[in-house]
Formats: structure tokens, sequence, C-alpha cells
């Protein structure tokens, strides 16, 4: 059994050396992240009033527009004004705030200058408010030129603000800034090169794999049954019996779901100290963490692809249990809370998408809150107490971010630890009840230990390489009224429930359905017949029959709808 | 000869815990409810200014997307239509003649009405209204984004 095991390992570990290989051959050149390739060499002399070539640049327009309405006050170079950009005005111009068109005695066409001036638009310490170009381009567009205010259009504030990163040596020739794109361009930093923390992650994945071999090796010294255990050690039975601790039975579905929620929770809490949970700010600082935060790409990757995974292996471990006939008494009531953990874990996901706030999660807020609407009764205050107002708006996202970061969590954290707690109580997972006269052959618990680390690091290598390679996804920020460039797929993990809703009544197919199969799975153990005890152990027992094909029917029909929802 | 009816003291006071507690329970999930029951109002406009209906576009069709609603200029008026899906509230799109809907797949025939679901309602019509001084005010009645 164990060489089998080992084998398998190791048929794996090369397969995923050779898959990331591939994946790299395949990506090279093309960056994960398309939007925030955008070093390149800055332009090496400040365009002219006039471009000198052609077809001129979105800066070279803006140099012009800079030319016509706000040279005057922020300077030919962006210097503001100072006092050498006043000595080249006529000398009654020279003193901006008294003299001229900005005095008291001011012409009906002008305005009165504040007295700070114009300030410097580029050099050390310019622009201090702004740390994206969105919020440069938004200000820009909103407030400049002084006076009169707003009279550029949207794309002239855009022009200008590729203009001005130029004049800071930040511009970025291969974009053209919109609002789509402004917000993972950084006024002060350089944008950090996706791919430069790839050779530190791939060694720390080879290190991993190292480390698995060696430990699959040490389970072959068989030495380990008499060391002390550490503290890890002492978190599981002593011995378990052998049927308990085989992988083709577990599957590893439920350990490795345990091992993605410490992945979340980790990466999760990391995350915490750089979102911002307002309108206005959640989407940008996720462009911050993801464009420019050290490792701030990989730690959200990370998250995204744990909770993906963990959707993953919660189904796998659901279906094992069915189909080994597991939830038989006493493991009724722990099949509940398994239950119950999904659920949450899916209510997880869905209030963690929408902490994006950007445009990806427009439709997906509008259509899973609408929903609530439609439940008779209680529809309307439930909705009531999801969004917190009348409409999404900044109570939705401090909610959704309560109950992600908190609320949610918290209940699984508790109902996990209930759920493990139950699997001892149970006298562990499932397993042939012991024979008379055969003594029920055990493993000692440092194997079972270095089989779990084993999977954890193949899964951790997994999750890193997907991480490197496949982005979370990311869009612009909300903006209001942007009604019509919201993406209108839901979320991979409710395709199916979007699917069904095409369908006919939303109550009846989007609520009351989904309830109907997650009451059915709960009662499988309660209303039909059982797995026998000498069958436990093993998989597709005779005695739950029926409970196994109600089960896969409904995880096939989700998965079925999923992948129509996925192709549509 | 009257049975002695056994009650011990253990489980009366087996008995009270429970009650007290339930009752208890059931106060906290009470208040519980009223706390997170608090409905702020709604902060929706219930009418729009579409600006003055000499700009109106020549076009004879106006979208606004904050509404969100479109607006067509007809020989006898001003028409106006929500474009919030009566299905589950996203916004359809302008579809040809057509209003199509994004996420489920619902169609709107040109006036409206419904030509494919699982939307079940029509677009409500909104009522447009020409001020004295010449400007178009959109009134959504307190209709619901």
């Amino acid at each position: 059994m164990r060489s089998r095991f080992q084998s398998l390992f190791i048929a794996i570990a090369v397969l995923i050396l050779f898959g990331g290989l591939f994946l790299f051959a395949k990506t090279v050149g093309a960056s994960p992240h398309p939007d925030l390739n955008l070093l390149g060499t800055p332009a090496a002399d400040r365009p002219g009033p006039v471009p000198t070539v052609y077809p001129p640049s979105q800066a070279d327009n803006g140099g012009q527009v800079y030319w016509g309405m706000c040279q005057d006050c922020h300077g030919n170079k962006g210097q503001g004004l100072d006092a050498e950009w006043r000595s080249t005005f006529a000398p009654e111009s020279q003193d901006c705030w008294r003299s001229g068109c900005h005095g008291e005695d001011a012409l009906d066409n002008s305005f009165i200058l504040p007295e700070a001036g114009a300030p410097a638009l580029a050099g050390p310490g310019a622009l201090p408010q702004f740390s994206t170009a969105f919020e440069l381009g938004t200000y820009i567009h909103e407030s400049m030129p002084f006076s009169p205010i707003g009279s550029l259009s949207e794309d002239q504030a855009w022009e200008l603000t590729a203009h001005i990163l130029t004049l800071n040596d930040k511009g970025v020739p291969e974009l053209i800034l919109s609002g789509t794109n402004s917000a993972a361009v950084l006024v002060h930093q350089e944008i950090k090169l996706p791919g430069t923390e790839l050779p530190g992650i791939l060694i720390l994945s080879l290190f991993l794999i190292i480390a698995a071999v060696y430990i699959s090796q040490l389970s072959k010294q068989g030495a380990a049954e008499t060391r002390r255990g550490n503290f890890y050690h002492h978190l599981h039975p002593a011995t378990i019996p052998k049927a308990q601790s085989k992988f083709s039975f577990t599957l590893g579905a439920g350990g490795l779901s345990i091992f993605f929620s410490l992945v979340l929770l980790i990466t999760g809490a990391l995350e915490m100290y750089y979102y911002l949970p307002t309108p206005d700010g959640a989407a940008e600082s996720i462009q911050v963490l993801t464009g420019l935060i050290p490792y701030g790409n990989l730690i959200r990757n990370l998250h995204y692809w744990s909770a993906q995974l963990l959707v993953i292996t919660m189904m796998v471990h659901l279906a094992r249990v069915i189909l080994t006939g597991a939830y038989a008494p006493p493991r009724r009531f722990n099949f509940l809370l398994g239950l119950i953990l999904l659920i949450l874990i899916l209510l997880l996901d869905f209030t963690g998408y929408v902490l994006r706030w950007d445009e990806g999660i427009r439709w997906a807020l509008v259509v899973g809150t609408n929903l609530l609407k439609t439940i008779p009764g209680v529809g309307e205050g439930l909705y009531y107490f999801v969004i917190g107002g009348a409409e999404p708006g900044a109570p939705t996202l401090i909610r959704f971010y309560a109950w992600h970061i908190f609320g949610l969590t918290l209940a699984v954290a508790g109902i996990t630890a209930w759920h493990i707690f139950k699997v001892r109580r149970d006298g562990g997972i499932s397993a042939p009840p012991p024979q008379r006269g055969k003594k029920t052959e055990r493993v000692p618990r440092a194997e079972l230990v270095n089989k779990e680390v084993i999977a954890m690091i193949i899964a951790g290598v997994v999750l890193l390489l997907l991480s490197v390679f496949i982005p979370a996804p990311i869009d612009q920020p909300l903006v209001e009224n942007g009604a019509l460039v919201g993406d209108s797929q839901a979320p991979w993990f409710f395709l199916w429930i979007q699917e069904t809703l095409q369908y006919g009544d939303p109550f009846l197919l989007g609520v009351a359905l989904p309830l109907v199969a997650v009451i059915l799975l709960g009662l499988l153990p309660y209303i039909l017949p059982n797995a026998k005890k000498e069958e436990l152990g093993r998989w597709f027992p005779s005695g739950n029959r029926l409970g196994q094909i109600i089960g896969l029917t409904i995880i096939a029909i989700i998965f079925l709808l999923t992948l129509l929802g996925g192709l549509r | 000869m009257t049975e002695e009816i056994t009650f011990p003291r253990r489980a009366f006071l087996r008995l009270s815990t429970k009650i007290s507690l339930g009752l208890a329970g059931i106060l906290g999930i009470g208040g519980l409810v009223r706390y997170f029951s608090h409905t702020p109002a709604g902060n929706s406009p219930s009418s729009y200014d579409l600006g003055p209906a000499a700009d109106f576009p020549a076009s004879g069709e106006l979208i606004r997307l904050d509404i969100p609603a479109i607006i067509y200029k007809t020989k006898d008026g001003y028409l106006a239509y929500s474009l919030v899906c009566t299905h589950l509230g996203c916004t359809v799109k302008k579809d040809g003649e057509n209003y199509s809907c994004p996420c489920h797949g619902s169609q709107f025939d040109h006036n409206g009405s419904v030509l494919k679901g699982p939307a079940t309602k029509r677009l409500p019509t909104l009522k447009v209204a020409l001020t004295d001084e010449g400007k178009l005010i959109l009134e959504t009645g307190g209709m619901v984004k």
C-alpha cells in the first residue's frame, strides 16, 4: 500500500513539475496581467505643445491641451507657479495675486487666484494627494482648470493625465489611459513588473516538493512510531485503523478542505491590512494590492484560488461521504454539520466576490440580492438585512465585509472545529467494524501526519502554480450608472443557479429549488436506508444505494448546469 | 387512594433552568431581529431632470443609465420605459428594436412587453412631464432601482 501511494505521489509530483514548465512555456512573454504590464521606456524628451511625430500619442495630445489651458499657471515643465516661471510673464502680470486679471479689481472673465498659487505637477513631492492615475484623471476632469471648473472633456482629462505622468517619467506609452485601466497605473511608484516574483515562487515550490519526497522516504523507515510526537502529532489519535488512512478511500478531500481553509485564513488576514472597505476605495485598494504591494498579487491569488479549490474539495468530500455510505449513524449529525459548512463557504465565496466592488460584481450583487426579495413574506426584510438600505451602497459593502471577515468566518471556524471533534467522537471516519479473531491493522499517527503533510505540500504547490499563472479576476472600479459595462455572468459557483433562473419563476428556481436540494441531501441519512455496519469503509455499499443515486444525481445536475452556464 | 405525584427537586430545577434560558433566548433573538430590521429611507430620487425639451436628441431617443430609463419623443409627446429588467433587476440593453437582458435572457419588444421569459412583467412605463419652463421631468413613481 505504501509503495503504491508513493508511486502515485511521485507521478503527481512529476506531472506538476512538467505541467508547471508547460504552463510557464506557454505564458512566457504573455503577461498574466495584461493591464498591469505597463513598464516601458519613458519618453526621453517632454513633448512640445505640437506633436512632432504622427500619429500623436495620448500624452502628446495632452501636451497640446496642457499648452493651451494649464501651462500659464502650472509652468511649461509642470514646475508650478514659481518665481522663475512668473519672470517669463509680462512685467505687469508677474505679481499674479494683485495685478492684472487676478487682482481684486479683476476683469469680467478673470478669477481670484488662491494665495497658494498653482502647485507643481512634476518633480519630487509633486501630486502628493494622488496614488493612481484614476484619481488624478478624475480630479482633473472634475476640478480643473481652475476657471471655469469642469470645462475639460473626459478624453482631454485622460490625455492630460497621460501627459502629466510623462512629465514625471511615469508615462506608460503602451496604454491609452481611460476610466477602465487607469486605477492600475500608479502616479508615484514604479509599477511592479508582473513575474518578478516568479523565480522565488518556483524555487519555493521546488523546495516543497523536495521536502515532500524526503517525508515520504522518512515514512518508509518506519522508525517514526517510537518518536515522541510534536504538537501537530498530538492533534491526532495515537493510531487509526489502516482502512481509514487510505487516500483511495478518503481522497484526502476533507483534510485538504481544512488546509485550504487555513490558507484562506492567513492570506485573508494579510489582505485586511490593505483592503479598504469603502465604495470609493475598495476596488482601487485591490488594484494597489495587486499591482504595487510586494507579493500582494501572490497573496490575493492564493486567497482566490484556495477559495475556488475549497468549493471543489468540499464537493468531492460530500460525494465521497455519500458514495461510501459514511453518513450512517452515528455520523448523521456530523453530515449535517458538513452540509452547513458547505453552505457557509458558498456564502463566504459570494461575499468575498462582492468585496471586489468592481464592475465584475455588479449584476451578481443585483441578482443575488433581488432573489432574496422574491421570497414570500420575509423577502423584503431579508433584502434590507443583507443590503442595509433600499439599494446597494456603502452600507452594503460594510455589511458584506463584516459577514466575510467576521460573521461567516467565525461560524465556519466554530463549526469546522465541531465537525472535526465529531469525527473523533464518532470513532474516526467510517471504517469496517473489527472482525472477531482478526486483529485490525492500525497505523501510527506519525504515518498519518506524514501523509497529511505530503498532501498539503502537493496542494500548496498546485495552489502556488495556479496563483502565479492564473490571476484572480479584477475589473474597473464600480462606477455610478455604468449599467452596461458589468459582467453579466454569475460567479462560477453560482452559475448553476443562473442557469435555472432562465426557465421561470425566480423564487421557485433560484431559492426554493437549491433549498430543496440541500434539504434532500440533509435528510438522506434520516429517511433512507443506510449502509450496514459491515459495509462501511468501502465504496458503493449496497445499503444506501438509493441515497447514493439521489446524492449523485443532485451533484451531477449542479455540475452539468455549471458547465452549461460556463459555456454560454 | 391517590398515587403520589413525583416531581423531585432536581427535575424541577432542571425544568426551570430550561424554561428561563429558553425565554431569555427568545427575547435575545427578538432583540437581534429588531436590531437588524431597521430600514432606512430609500435615497432614489422619484423624479429626474431630463434637461430642456429643446435639447432632446434629434434621433428622438434618449438613454439615461443613471435612472435607468429610455425616453422616446413621439409625435404625441414623450414616452419613457424603465430599463430595469422585471425579472431580477439587471439593466436591459437595446437590441435592435427590442430590449434584452444580459443576465437571464429575458426579451422585451419595443413597447416594453415581454417577448421571452423568464421575466413575466413588462418594462414599466414612466411618466414624462413638460414644465412651464420647457424642461422635461421624468417621474419614476417611487420605482426602486
